[in-house]
């Protein structure tokens, strides 16, 4: 199947890869969507990862958090999170529990911070240190 | 047929093609985007890494200094992502990734688990990111910047000494450990 800008006139599509472990097999991966979550914080927060790519603001955290993560049948090896918060006068930790493998991301004060997960096929992993935004 | 129906939420779905003035009057292709496992198991000679998906999760155990060799796919695309989750197990070692998969050695402590994120830049892939279980520079502090009067945690090992949470505080540009937490 092929897209077609009609403005441009470019034509968008697909070629399939030359994979001999996909010899005799139907393929199929889950639509690639993405959203942005901005979920209610509480001392332990959940959410919900269900797309391709998910970012979460947590805003500027009041305490300390922990963050649970139900993970959808939807998520697939090599689909991604962001976890972003910011910390006021006062450092507060982002503790990663249900759905994460990861160590806390700390808080400096008054800073953003963000961390990047990508799951395994079982769990999100960190793929780089928390990055201080500001 | 260019939408995909989820039937039970009455949900559709479709690509849409970009506006990128580039690919006027031409015909882009990508290889359609699937994802895998690769679970190398326990490793304690240098190994062969085939890579040929748009993500690939690659799963080990090193007992030994391990040198991955990638081989990869004209498959791959630029953008493509390889992580790799890499376990030390009996002693600290060393994996060390060859040209391919971004030269780059890496130290993993013994019992410890390092995830790399590597991604494909249309020749090789290149090391993006690490993490690690504990003692990575930048973590939580060190590698960062201390502002002048600012706390910030770190993780530090001092010597052979357990790993500890520390509290580094920078007056007038001097760093100073001003707490000790155990861990």
């Amino acid at each position: 199947m092929t897209w077609i800008n009609k403005v441009l006139n470019s034509f968008y599509g697909f070629r399939a890869p030359s994979i001999d472990a996909d010899a005799d097999t139907k393929v199929e991966v889950v639509f690639p969507t993405m959203e942005t979550q901005s979920p209610t914080v509480t001392a332990t927060t959940a959410v919900t990862i269900k797309r391709a790519k998910t970012a979460i603001n947590l805003g500027e955290l009041a305490d300390n958090v922990t963050l649970n993560a139900t993970v959808s049948s939807d998520i697939q090896v090599g689909d991604t999170v962001m976890v972003k918060a910011s910390s006021g006068g006062t450092a507060k930790t982002v503790t990663f529990g249900t759905g994460f493998t990861s160590p806390t991301m700390a808080g400096t004060q008054n800073k953003s911070k963000a961390m990047t997960f990508m799951y395994d096929g079982s769990t999100f992993v960190p793929v780089a240190v928390a990055v201080q935004l500001d | 047929m260019s939408t995909v129906v989820n039937k039970n939420q009455n949900a559709a779905y479709g690509f849409i093609p970009p506006d990128i003035a580039a690919d006027a009057d031409k015909k882009i292709e990508v290889v359609f985007p699937t994802q895998g496992i690769a679970a190398l198991g326990s490793l304690a000679d240098d190994a062969e890494l085939a890579v040929v998906r748009a993500a690939t999760v690659v799963t080990a155990t090193i007992t030994d200094d391990v040198t991955l060799i990638g081989a990869l796919s004209s498959d791959l695309k630029p953008g493509d992502m390889l992580l790799l989750v890499v376990t030390a197990t009996g002693d600290d070692f060393t994996l060390t990734l060859d040209t391919a998969l971004g030269n780059k050695a890496l130290e993993i402590t013994d019992g410890d688990t390092l995830n790399v994120l590597c991604i494909f830049n249309g020749t090789n892939f290149e090391v993006f990111g690490q993490k690690g279980d504990k003692g990575d520079p930048g973590d939580d502090g060190a590698d960062a910047v201390i502002e002048d009067n600012s706390l910030v945690p770190a993780k530090l090992q001092k010597g052979t000494d357990d790993l500890k949470t520390y509290t580094l505080k920078s007056v007038l540009g001097v760093v100073q450990w001003v707490e000790d937490v155990a861990e």
